[in-house]
């Protein structure tokens, strides 16, 4: 059996973004929203402006996660691992990135855009950002509920191989690009901060059961990340 | 304590489609790479299909598994180039039991496969996206589950093993096999090319004159059991007791996105955690893998953390001047060499290392080197300020 208190919940969706308490309704009529960077961050930093769309979706939703549990960005370096579940990945940037690659016929592709052709590559923003040297990586699989990527990332809580766990879903908006075999994930991005249980209150107690390959929040069984936040929101409406 | 063995190690690279030839290679000095555009220089393999014109970047060569080709998953409905390399390095392994986890590692697996639907979008084919990889691996196995593909730059497969050993050891799986692929397209070679991170020379880590990486291709699968199921399986005659994954950690520099940390803070903490995990000090450790890829800053990094963790003695080696940097496939191919390296205690030497570095001397060689009993390290760093070691160990006799 595995557990861990459920200390902050952060997302950017469609509709909204934000974390409990703290939610911004998009404006845009469709689509992710265009996050600036003065309304996640505390100070200027150069780098967000640089970041392709999925990244800033995955960085803005784990910043407010980050927020919501009340951890601050400290000089300080802190063990804090960061494991994010994917199904599309950064396919945007990658069509993106070819065309600039088709157009200039090799010569001039950016580099920037380059980097971040890697999905993996915004969590190392965050980690930068935060100051976080945890581990750090993305599950990228096919079933879009981000469960595997938690039985991951609390293993390693549970084994203490990190002081908290960020753990969420990034995906990138494919729709317009077209269909493909697989099950297609509502695009946007949404993380949690786990952290062992202890005396800070928090959104709930996620636990594990190993055996049966469950996932619950009290009582009530979690299908999905997704599931567990709407839980969350839920709870806190009532 | 649950130990994790590795009961079933393949690699395919440059250097030939077995482990044995890898290593014999690497111990004869032999390069893989080619010259993707001149025939006539040494070193161009004729067998190997052309792939796109290197004109426009900053380096000719990599590291090609020679008559690699795209197969077509039905009539007009083209597979990426990297399930032909699955269906390749699948035909390398014994059965694997249907229960088996299966954990992929890739950093961009089919984007081979993107300019044909910048050109046409009706429908995005299958293989595209990497979290197909593992499907795709997991239904030619005939296995329960799908799998998943783990994805942190150059440090995936390390992770991914890492990762495997940690469900082994924590009692969440018995078997785990690990899979790991990338190969070379111009999405990957233009990218590199335009970060000013090639050489135009073959890759020469380590040395004082080095300019830079060489990009390879390459697959390996480790099949990661437990003790019992390790023993059903000898018994069985399916499978041999290789050596054991004994430690491993995993650590981010959070520093800077496209260069390691100068003091290597992350890689060091890596390190610290597999030596805790496997019980045992810096000093033990023997010989080392590095990631070595020919940049200045990673090598620079590399030397740093070996002189301040290590002591002067320490032999370490880089393969990349061979086989050329196989990205999500590095860490996974290498641990595998560890296999090879424990079994017959020769460190192979540095391809292209001439003129040592500074920090560099006696501690990398040109030349293979018999190194003492005891555990070896192999470790990778990647984009994003990615770390990751692991520590091989105990050899059967």
């Amino acid at each position: 059996m595995n557990n861990a208190m459920i200390r902050g919940m952060g997302w950017v969706s469609e509709s909204s973004r934000g974390y409990p308490g703290q939610v911004l309704c998009s404006k845009e009529s469709h689509g992710l929203p265009r996050i600036s960077g003065k309304e996640i961050l505390d100070r200027p930093h150069k780098a967000f402006g640089r970041m392709d769309p999925f990244s800033k979706i995955g960085f803005a939703a784990i910043t407010f996660a980050l927020a919501d549990a009340g951890i601050a960005r400290s000089k300080s370096k802190k063990n804090i691992a960061v494991i994010a579940s994917s199904v599309t990945g950064c396919l945007e940037t990658d069509i993106t990135y070819q065309a600039t690659l088709s157009r200039e016929k090799g010569i001039l592709p950016s580099p920037t855009l380059f980097a971040y052709t890697l999905p993996s590559c915004f969590l190392g923003e965050a980690s930068i950002y935060h100051g976080l040297t945890g581990e750090s990586f993305m599950v990228e699989e096919e079933i879009p509920d981000g469960l595997q990527g938690l039985s991951l990332g609390l293993d390693l809580l549970g084994d203490g191989g990190c002081d908290a766990l960020v753990c969420g879903l990034c995906n990138s908006n494919i729709n317009g690009v077209g269909p493909i075999n697989t099950t297609c994930p509502e695009p946007g991005a949404l993380f949690f901060v786990f952290e062992k249980q202890g005396s800070r209150p928090g959104h709930g107690i996620i636990t594990e059961n190993r055996v049966q390959n469950i996932f619950s929040l009290g009582n009530k069984k979690i299908n999905s990340l997704t599931d567990l936040g709407k839980n969350i929101l839920v709870k806190k409406t009532n | 304590m649950t130990q994790v063995y590795i009961a079933e190690a393949a690699t395919i690279t440059s250097l030939g489609d077995d482990l044995d030839t890898l290593y014999q290679g690497l111990v004869q000095g032999k390069s893989g790479l080619t010259h993707m555009s001149d025939p006539g220089l040494p070193g161009h393999l004729e067998s190997a299909p052309p792939r796109f014109d290197t004109s426009v970047y900053t380096s000719p060569w990599a590291g090609l598994i020679p008559n690699l080709i795209p197969k077509e998953l039905s009539l007009n409905n083209p597979a990426p180039l990297i399930f032909s390399l699955a269906d390749r390095l699948l035909s390398k392994l014994g059965p694997i039991d249907p229960s088996t986890c299966l954990i992929t590692a890739s950093t961009k697996a089919g984007i081979d496969l993107l300019p044909t639907i910048t050109r046409n979008t009706a429908l995005l084919p299958k293989g595209l996206l990497v979290s197909s990889l593992p499907g795709y691996i997991s239904q030619k196995l005939g296995l329960a589950r799908p799998g998943f593909n783990i994805s942190a730059a150059c440090s995936s497969s390390t992770i991914a093993l890492a990762k495997g050993a940690a469900m082994i050891k924590s009692g969440r799986e018995t078997a785990v096999l690990v899979c790991a692929m990338d190969v070379v397209s111009e999405f990957i070679f233009s990218g590199f090319s335009t970060l000013g991170a090639m050489s135009p020379d073959p890759a020469a880590p380590f040395d004082k004159n080095r300019k830079g990486l060489t990009l390879g291709e390459g697959a390996a699968a480790m099949l990661l059991m437990n003790k019992k199921e390790l023993n059903t399986a000898k018994k069985t005659g399916k499978r041999t007791h290789l050596t054991q994954i004994s430690g491993w950690g995993v650590a981010s520099d959070a520093s800077h996105l496209t260069a390691p940390a100068r003091d290597g803070l992350g890689l060091k903490l890596a390190i610290q955690e597999a030596c805790q995990k496997a019980d045992i000090s810096f000093s033990d450790i023997q010989a080392i893998n590095t990631h070595g890829t020919g940049t200045r800053h990673n090598d620079e990094m590399e030397l740093t953390v070996l002189r301040d963790l290590f002591n002067p003695t320490i032999m370490a080696n880089s393969i990349k001047g061979a086989i050329g940097h196989t990205l999500g496939a590095a860490g996974a191919i290498e641990a595998a060499l560890c296999i090879k390296l424990l079994e017959t205690r020769i460190l192979p030497g540095t391809p292209g290392f001439i003129e040592p570095a500074p920090g560099a001397q006696n501690i990398i060689s040109s030349r293979p080197r018999p190194f003492g009993k005891g555990p070896v390290l192999t470790m990778n760093s990647g984009f994003g300020g990615t770390n990751a070691a692991l520590i091989l160990s105990g050899v059967a006799p």
